[in-house]
C-alpha cells in the first residue's frame, strides 16, 4: 500500500517578495508502507523542505501531499496539518537541540501529552520509549542536560518514538555521533523498522547508510527528484553520482577498482560483507 | 629533528565533574608532523587541545611549546605560534563579514591597516574564498565558513595549527575541500598539524597518531601500526579504515598480510592473488 | 503577517542611496525626523511626502513592494490616529459620546499625526533598506568616538553590537529549527488560550537560551583563541570614508530646511 504520495508538488519561500525562492518544482514521489528509504542530495538540494512538506510543517505552493487518507494542498488549514503530523515522527538533526524539561522522563513524555494522552499514559509510552532507545531507565529522573551527547540524542528520539508514529523521518540521525555511536543508533532504527512496521525516511550525506539500509533511495538535485530506485541501481553509476554532487559508497568505488583488474560482480555489491563473499569465491573458483 | 610541542603529566579535571578528563598524558609533537589525536567523543581530546593553546588551566604536569613552558605571563606569545580551528563553523566567525572576520585576529595584535588589508587578501586566496569577502556569514556553507576560519589562521603565519574536529560538522563535499586544502596551507607554510577526529580515514593522513581513551594515551605510532588494530579501534568506539575491513572480512577464508592496507594497496594485492590462481 | 514588514532589513540594489556614508544617511534620517515636526500646514507635509517619495524612488526598491512593507505597520499609525482624534478637542464638534468627541482640530491633528508617522516610517525604512546593520553598527561607533574622552567603552559596544549584529539570522535559524521541532512534538502554536500560547513558548526559549549560551562561551573561547584581549590598541580594518556625494546629500537637507522654514513664514 502506498503511504505517502507526492503529487506534482512544488514549493516557493516567500513568494512575490525579492527574498522569492523556489525550493522544489515538480516533486512526484511514492513511498510505500513498511519500507526504508533513503533520501540523497547535496546541501541545497531540497532535502529538507521534503520533509517539512511531509510532516505538515511547510504548505506546498502547489501540488498535493497525501499521507494515508489525509492529503493536504496550499489550501489546507491548519487542523489539517496537525492531523497529518500525528502519524508522522521526525528526528531533526542534532535533536538533542529540543531538550527542554527538568527530567528525562517529562521530556519524552511531552509529545504523548501534546496529542491528548493523560500524564500516565504519557509517562508509560515514555517508559516504553526508554527501552526502545537502550536508556536505562534510572536516568528517567535525571535532567536530559546531565547526560553525554550520545544519551540526550536517545532521549530525543525516544521523544519522537513515544508518539508513536507510522512514519518515522530521520534527518542526518548521526551527525556529530563518534563511528560506535553512528553504528548503534543506525543499527537501532533498522531494528525498529522491522519490529514496530515503520515506514523510514532517512535524509543523509553518508552513501554507506543507504547502500546498507535503504530498500529505495530517491536522488535530489536542484529542487527536483533525478531518480529513484533500490541502492543497487543507483550507486553503480558513480560518475552519474558525482555530477550529482554525490559520494560514491567506498564499498562501491572498491568494487569497481576491483572490476578494472578482472573481477566480476552479479549482482554489484553494497556491502562489505557481499564484496568479500563474491571475491573469495573468485578467488577460490580461479584456483581449481 | 625537535620536539614543537611537548606534554609532561598533564593532568585535568573539571571542577564538577568526577574523574580525570586528562590523565598522565605524555608526548611529542616533531615540528612540520602531521599528528592525528584519535578517540571517541568525550575521551579527552578536545581538552587536551585547548590546554596546549592554554586556553585552560590544567591541574598538573608542563606542556613545552617551541621549548617555552606555557605560563601565565607568555601565554599570549605563546598563542601567536598557534592556530586554532574549531568544531562549530558558526561559532568561531566573530566578524560581520569574511573579510572582517580573517582580520579579526589581526586586529588583536594591532598590525597596520595597509598591512591588513594585503594578508587579507592573501589569505582569502589561498583558501579560496577573495570573491566572498563581502559576504555575511549567513550566506555561506559550513564548509565555506571552515574556509574562512582557516583564512583567519593562515593570516597570523602560526607555527603550529590545531584542528579541533574541524569537519566533523560540514556535509561530505566540505569535508573534502578543507581536507584538501589543508594538505596544500601545510606544504605552504611548513605548518605542524596537532588534528583532533575520531574520523579513522582522516587519521590515516597523518604522520604520526595519538590514541586516546576517557583521558589518558593508550598507544601511539605510525598509521600503519594503530590502524592494523582492528579490534581494539572497534572497542575504543572508533572505526576501521576501508582497506582494513576488507582484509578483516577475507582473514577467515584467505591468508591475509599483516601489514597496514589501505583501499588501493588492498585492491593491489587482491589482483596479483587473481592472477596467480589463473 | 511579520514576514512581509520591511522595516529593518536591508534590500541589496546598489543605488546612489546605498553608497552613501552609513553616517550620513544616520545623521541626515534623524535630522529628518526632527524637521519633520515643523512641518505644520498641508503644504509643508505635501512638499515633504514629495522629498520622501523621491528617496524612495531613488533606492530602486519597487514602489509596490516598499508599499507591502509598510502596510502593516498602518494600521498601528490608524490606532494611534483614532485615539488622538478622540481624545482632542477644538473647533467645530462634529460628534460626541461621554469623553470621546470628533471636532474640527481633533481631526487636523489626526490628519498631521498621519502624515508624520508615516513618513517618520518611511524614512527608517528607507535607512535600514539601503545600510546594512553592520555599516549602521560602524556609524554608530564612528559617532560615539568622542565619548572615549568620558570613558565610555566604544570599542567593546561596538564590538557587541557588531557581534549581536552577526548572531541575528544564526539564532533566528535557530528559532525556526527549534519552532519545528516542537511543532512537530504536536505543540500549536496558533490556537488555544493566551496562557496555553504563553506556554507553548517555553519549550523554544529553554533550547534556545542554552544554544545562546553554548555559542557565546564557544565564541569567548574562539576569541581568546585568536587574540583578543580587550578592545584598546586593537587596530581597525574596517573605515568608513565620506564623500563629496556625502557632503552633497546633506546640502539637499539643507535645501530641504529652506524650503519648510519658508513655506513655514509665508504661508
Amino acid at each position: 500500500m502506498a503511504e505517502i504520495e507526492f503529487n506534482q508538488v512544488g514549493f516557493v519561500y516567500q513568494p512575490g517578495t525579492p527574498f522569492e525562492a523556489t525550493a522544489l518544482t515538480d516533486i512526484n514521489l511514492t513511498i510505500e508502507s513498511n519500507t526504508y528509504t533513503a533520501i540523497v542530495g547535496h546541501t541545497g538540494s531540497g532535502k529538507s523542505t521534503l520533509i517539512q512538506l511531509l510532516d505538515g510543517l511547510l504548505k506546498p505552493t502547489s501540488g498535493s501531499v497525501t499521507v494515508g487518507k489525509i492529503t493536504v494542498g496550499h489550501d489546507s488549514s491548519n487542523q489539517q496539518l496537525a492531523k497529518l503530523r500525528q502519524h508522522v515522527g521526525i528526528v531533526f538533526q542534532f535533536p538533542e537541540s529540543q531538550l527542554f524539561e527538568e527530567t528525562v522522563l517529562k521530556d519524552i513524555a511531552f509529545g504523548p501529552k501534546n496529542l491528548g494522552k493523560t500524564n500516565e499514559e504519557a509517562e508509560q509510552l515514555a517508559n516504553q520509549a526508554m527501552r526502545l532507545v537502550g536508556l536505562d531507565a534510572s536516568l528517567a529522573s535525571h535532567s536530559p542536560f546531565e547526560l553525554s551527547g550520545g544519551q540526550m540524542r536517545r532521549v530525543a528520539i525516544a521523544g519522537v518514538l513515544a508518539m508513536q508514529p507510522q512514519i518515522l523521518i530521520l534527518d542526518e540521525p548521526t551527525a556529530g555521533l563518534d563511528p560506535r555511536g553512528q553504528r548503534e543508533i543506525m543499527e537501532l532504527f533498522a531494528q525498529l523498522q522491522q519490529q514496530q512496521q515503520l515506514t523510514v525516511i532517512l535524509v543523509t550525506h553518508q552513501m554507506e547508510d543507504a547502500a546498507k539500509y535503504a530498500d529505495q533511495v530517491v536522488v535530489m538535485n536542484h529542487g527536483a527528484v533525478v531518480k529513484t530506485g533500490a541502492p543497487r541501481e543507483i550507486f553503480i553509476e558513480p560518475k552519474w553520482l558525482q555530477a550529482n554532487h554525490l559520494m560514491v559508497p567506498k564499498t562501491t568505488a572498491f568494487a569497481q577498482a576491483l572490476q578494472h583488474h578482472g573481477f566480476k560482480f552479479d549482482p554489484f555489491p553494497m556491502t562489505v560483507a557481499e564484496l568479500t563473499a563474491q571475491v573469495s569465491q573468485q578467488l577460490e573458483s580461479g584456483a581449481q | 629533528m625537535t620536539a614543537i610541542i611537548s606534554a609532561k603529566s598533564v593532568s585535568y579535571h573539571y571542577p564538577d565533574e568526577k574523574g580525570d578528563a586528562l590523565h598522565d598524558l605524555s608526548f611529542d609533537v616533531k615540528q612540520g608532523d602531521w599528528v592525528a589525536v584519535v578517540g571517541h567523543n568525550g575521551s579527552g581530546k578536545s581538552t587536551l587541545a585547548k590546554a596546549i593553546d592554554g586556553l585552560l588551566d590544567f591541574n598538573d604536569g608542563e606542556i613545552f611549546i617551541d621549548g617555552r613552558l606555557i605560563q601565565e605571563d607568555n601565554i599570549w606569545d605563546i598563542r601567536r605560534k598557534i592556530g586554532f580551528v574549531f568544531q562549530n563553523p558558526d561559532n568561531q566567525f566573530v566578524g560581520a563579514t569574511v573579510a572582517d572576520d580573517v582580520a579579526f585576529g589581526l586586529e588583536n595584535r594591532h598590525v597596520p591597516r595597509t598591512e591588513m588589508i594585503t594578508k587579507v587578501n592573501e589569505a582569502l586566496t589561498m583558501v579560496g574564498m577573495s570573491e566572498f569577502a563581502d559576504r555575511e556569514p549567513a550566506t555561506l556553507s559550513g564548509g565555506q565558513k571552515q574556509r574562512v576560519a582557516l583564512a583567519g589562521v593562515v593570516a597570523m603565519r602560526p607555527e603550529i595549527l590545531i584542528l579541533d574536529e574541524a569537519t566533523s560538522m560540514l556535509d561530505p563535499e566540505g569535508r573534502e575541500t578543507i581536507l584538501t586544502l589543508l594538505k596544500q596551507l601545510r606544504q605552504q607554510y611548513h605548518l605542524t598539524v596537532l588534528a583532533i577526529t575520531h574520523d579513522i580515514d582522516e587519521a590515516a593522513m597523518a604522520d604520526h597518531i595519538l590514541l586516546i581513551d576517557d583521558g589518558r594515551l593508550v598507544d601511539q605510532g605510525t598509521p600503519a601500526e594503530i590502524l592494523t588494530q582492528g579490534d581494539r579501534l572497534l572497542e575504543l568506539g572508533l572505526d576501521v579504515p576501508f582497506g582494513e575491513k576488507v582484509k578483516r572480512a577475507l582473514q577467515d577464508e584467505l591468508q591475509v598480510p599483516k601489514e597496514y592496507m589501505n583501499s588501493n594497496r588492498m585492491v593491489d594485492w587482491l589482483w596479483q592473488k587473481l592472477n596467480l590462481t589463473k | 503577517m511579520f514576514s512581509k514588514v520591511l522595516f529593518g532589513r536591508y534590500v541589496p540594489t546598489n543605488s546612489f542611496i546605498h553608497r552613501l556614508d552609513p553616517r550620513a544617511k544616520l545623521v541626515l534620517s534623524f535630522y529628518f525626523i526632527v524637521i519633520i515636526f515643523f512641518a505644520n500646514s498641508w503644504l509643508a507635509y505635501a512638499f515633504l511626502g514629495l522629498f520622501t517619495l523621491v528617496v524612495i524612488l531613488s533606492t530602486k526598491v519597487k514602489l509596490g513592494f516598499f508599499w507591502d512593507g509598510i502596510k502593516p505597520l498602518i494600521w498601528i499609525i490608524l490606532f494611534t490616529v483614532i485615539l488622538q482624534m478622540l481624545f482632542s478637542n477644538g473647533g467645530h464638534i462634529y460628534w460626541h459620546w461621554g469623553i470621546f468627541s470628533i471636532t474640527q482640530f481633533g481631526l487636523i491633528n489626526g490628519g498631521y499625526i498621519f502624515c508624520r508617522f508615516l513618513l517618520i516610517i518611511c524614512m527608517s525604512t528607507v535607512l535600514t533598506l539601503t545600510t546594512p546593520p553592520l555599516l549602521i553598527a560602524d556609524a554608530v561607533e564612528s559617532l560615539m568616538k568622542p565619548l572615549i574622552k568620558i570613558k565610555v567603552p566604544v570599542y567593546e559596544i561596538a564590538l557587541m553590537l557588531s557581534i549581536a549584529l552577526r548572531f541575528v539570522p544564526t539564532l533566528l535559524d535557530e528559532t525556526q529549527k527549534i519552532m519545528n521541532a516542537q511543532r512537530a512534538r504536536g505543540v500549536d502554536f496558533s490556537t488555544g488560550s493566551i496562557w496555553k500560547r504563553i506556554k507553548s513558548v517555553i519549550p523554544i526559549l529553554i533550547p534556545l537560551f542554552i544554544s545562546a549560551f553554548n555559542r557565546a562561551d564557544e565564541l569567548a573561547t574562539a576569541m581568546e583563541a585568536r587574540g583578543y584581549r580587550g578592545g584598546e590598541g586593537r587596530s581597525k580594518f574596517r573605515i568608513l570614508q565620506w564623500h563629496g556625494k556625502d557632503t552633497a546629500a546633506c546640502l539637499v537637507m539643507v535645501v530641504v530646511t529652506i524650503v519648510l522654514v519658508g513655506v513655514r513664514l509665508y504661508s
